[in-house]
């Protein structure tokens, strides 16, 4: 099978590494190899496979060729003033992709400070699941509910429970601003926008339904957690 | 209450009435939009996966070799006998269509059931959606607070097999809300294997707070899409705001088994198929156009016949259970149900006492959404190894299922590749004897 002769291995090796970078593969499904499923590009599978074959099927070297590419590096986002989406198949923008159970839990835990408990990793998810399929890796509805609703968030966002919430909420050397500024960077790691600025803090001052600036903050980041941006890897 | 959208408002308008101490005279529009010939129809597919033996249930061959032990009984039709292990559908057997000249050519179970769920074969990279999510774009309204397409207990998928209950192109907005999924899920654990966990906002926060907060929480999300366009982002929004609808009171009450009599928990069967079919009912009632319920374990190539009968002594309680209520409450008409499994099994019993995977001759079972009942449809030879009249496909069954629901299978969709495709494909001859 490892014979050189035998292109099967190192395009396979090389269609399936692209694609757990990328979010896609070249061939697309991934089991299907038969010929019968053109590549989206294939010059560059045929060239990467052949690189790859000459190298002695070294990983690392497959590795470094991607991720130090340019393709890899470019951004998730549209370029300012384009409308229409290209063919994510094409490559011209990082394709999102949801955080898996484990890596959403992972971030949730750096951005909230909590400990990490294995028992409640463990439940946590088993209870969010892993998509059977790639095809069906998506947000549902479940998952949606736990963490809109689930303990962990409740714990997160519950100024007694977080210690970390806590000390942003009430740093006697942070004014509003400074305060909505750490929750962002807490989470998202950027400070947010001008206009995400204005309409959180004006929320924050306002109180929220409690008149609370405290639970208002609270507020702020049960939505920071729950956002799609901070579950995409993106 | 059927089909009916509860907004808040409404809600309030009917609490406040009864407060004040009027009759609810305002509840009898919302009844009588269940009698709207207008209201649109559901469908309930009872899913049978691993391939039932269908011989030893819908066209039984007692007396011969191929038949096995299994006996025939009589129905409520004349002329009409089914499987001894069905006493309680035989009695309704004027309800049921029965297909016994089922013809596919998929014998694994993974294309068989990627077949019969889509009626397409794999191709590449289409991710063809489910009959549930097809029919739920169709029915659905996507403003309800309940989902137009919700699986209970789906089977746990093999190695490699394609996704089970997938919206495939059609996904996010009709993905289904899948419950009963947790591995590790027991019969005796029932309740809250179909409960919808986390459908309850934690203690201590306020309604005007959670509103509050997905307010915040759109406003984030409406940002990082702009940015984003494409079907993450889309399909978390999409999950986000369907959650939230969920959750409030009415749609949630859905999901509460516990408010039916002990006589129904037990008609239905205290198991997760018959307590599955309860709830489909339930959210029929509320005017959720797709809901499946699954059964596993039909793949007997051992020991089929301790097999056949446990199984179907199961289903036909629930299934019986289910016909007479949607009858009582004035929904059979506008509610088909499908029974179907990817494939039937050998005429041939094998040295285990048990059948393998037959797709060239099997059988499902259609009822109700105005189909005409107390026939068998197409013949099997009388050992039941081929078909001998009015042979049926999976697109011919699943444009018959349209068209009892009002639907034009020809209609296309845009598919993930760019290329339109059409509900079910065009080559399809709907069944005209059950319509």
């Amino acid at each position: 099978m490892t014979d050189r002769q035998n292109p099967l291995l190192a395009r396979n090796l090389v269609n399936r590494t692209w694609g757990y970078f990328f979010g896609a593969a070249l061939i697309e499904p991934v089991d299907d190899l038969s010929g019968q499923v053109k590549a989206s590009h294939p010059e560059l599978l045929d060239e990467l496979a052949q690189a790859f074959t000459d190298g002695g099927f070294d990983l690392k070297f497959l590795l470094r060729v991607i991720t130090l590419s340019r393709t890899y590096q470019l951004t998730s986002a549209l370029p300012e003033g384009q409308e229409n989406p290209d063919d994510l198949r094409l490559f011209s923008r990082m394709t999102p992709r949801l955080l898996a159970a484990e890596q959403l839990y992972d971030s949730l835990l750096v951005a909230t400070g909590l400990p990490d408990r294995p028992s409640h990793r463990a439940e946590f998810i088993s209870r969010f699941g892993r998509p059977h399929h790639p095809a069906e890796s998506q947000r549902s509805i479940l998952q949606a509910l736990q963490l809109m609703n689930g303990k962990f968030i409740a714990d997160a966002t519950d100024l007694t429970q977080t210690a970390m919430l806590s000390a942003i909420a009430d740093a006697p050397f942070l004014d509003t601003a400074g305060r909505v500024d750490a929750l962002f960077l807490t989470t998202l790691s950027r400070l947010p926008n001008s206009r995400e600025r204005e309409r959180f803090v004006a929320y924050v001052e306002g109180g929220g339904p409690r008149k609370d600036q405290r639970r208002a903050l609270a507020d702020v980041f049960w939505a920071l957690l729950n956002s799609n941006e901070f579950g995409t890897n993106h | 209450m059927s089909h009916v959208r509860w907004s808040r408002r409404t809600l309030l308008r009917h609490g406040l009435m009864s407060v004040v101490g009027l009759p609810l005279s305002g509840w009898l529009p919302a009844l009588a939009a269940a009698k709207d010939p207008k209201r649109k129809r559901s469908c309930i597919l009872l899913w049978m996966n691993g391939g039932p033996s269908t011989i030893d249930l819908w066209d039984p061959k007692p007396g011969t070799d191929n038949g096995g032990p299994t006996r025939d009984i009589s129905t409520s039709v004349p002329g009409l006998r089914l499987s001894e292990h069905l006493p309680s559908l035989a009695k309704m057997a004027d309800q049921l269509a029965i297909i016994r000249s089922m013809s596919t050519k998929e014998g694994d179970h993974g294309r068989g059931t990627f077949l019969m769920r889509t009626g397409n074969l794999p191709l590449g990279p289409i991710q063809y959606p489910t009959l549930g999510a097809l029919l739920a774009k169709e029915l659905g309204d996507p403003s309800a607070e309940l989902p137009s397409y919700v699986s209970i207990v789906p089977p746990a998928p093999g190695m490699g097999t394609l996704p089970f209950a997938a919206a495939g192109f059609l996904a996010p907005q009709y993905a289904p809300l899948v419950l009963g999924d947790d591995e590790g899920k027991s019969d005796a654990a029932t309740a809250t294997v179909l409960e919808v966990p986390n459908l309850r906002r934690p203690a201590g926060a306020s309604a005007e707070e959670a509103e509050a907060r997905l307010d915040l929480l759109r406003q984030l999300d409406e940002g990082f899409a702009a940015r984003r366009p494409g079907v993450v982002t889309a399909g978390h929004r999409t999950a986000v705001e369907q959650a939230a609808r969920l959750m409030s009171p009415q749609a949630a009450a859905a999901f509460r088994l516990d408010d039916e009599p002990a006589r129904a928990l037990d008609a239905y069967g205290r198991n997760l198929f018959g307590q599955g079919c309860l709830l489909a009912r339930r959210l029929v009632e509320r005017g959720v156009p797709f809901v499946e319920v699954s059964l596993d374990g039909w793949d007997s190539h051992i020991d089929n016949f301790e097999t056949v009968a446990r199984l179907g002594r199961l289903f036909d309680a629930a299934w019986s259970t289910l016909l007479g209520d949607l009858k009582d409450r004035g929904l059979l008409d506008t509610t088909l149900v499908l029974w179907m499994g990817e494939f039937g099994r050998t005429p041939r019993i094998n040295s285990a006492k048990g059948r393998d995977h037959f797709p060239s001759a099997w059988s499902v079972a259609l009822a109700g959404g105005g189909i005409k009942g107390g026939q068998a449809v197409g013949k099997t030879s009388k050992d039941g190894t081929t078909v001998e009249s009015r042979p049926v496909s999976t697109v011919d069954l699943l444009a018959t299922v349209c068209k009892a629901l009002g639907i034009d299978h020809l209609k296309q969709n845009l598919s993930n590749v760019g290329r339109p495709i059409r509900i079910v494909d065009k080559s399809a001859r709907p069944i005209d004897e059950v319509l």
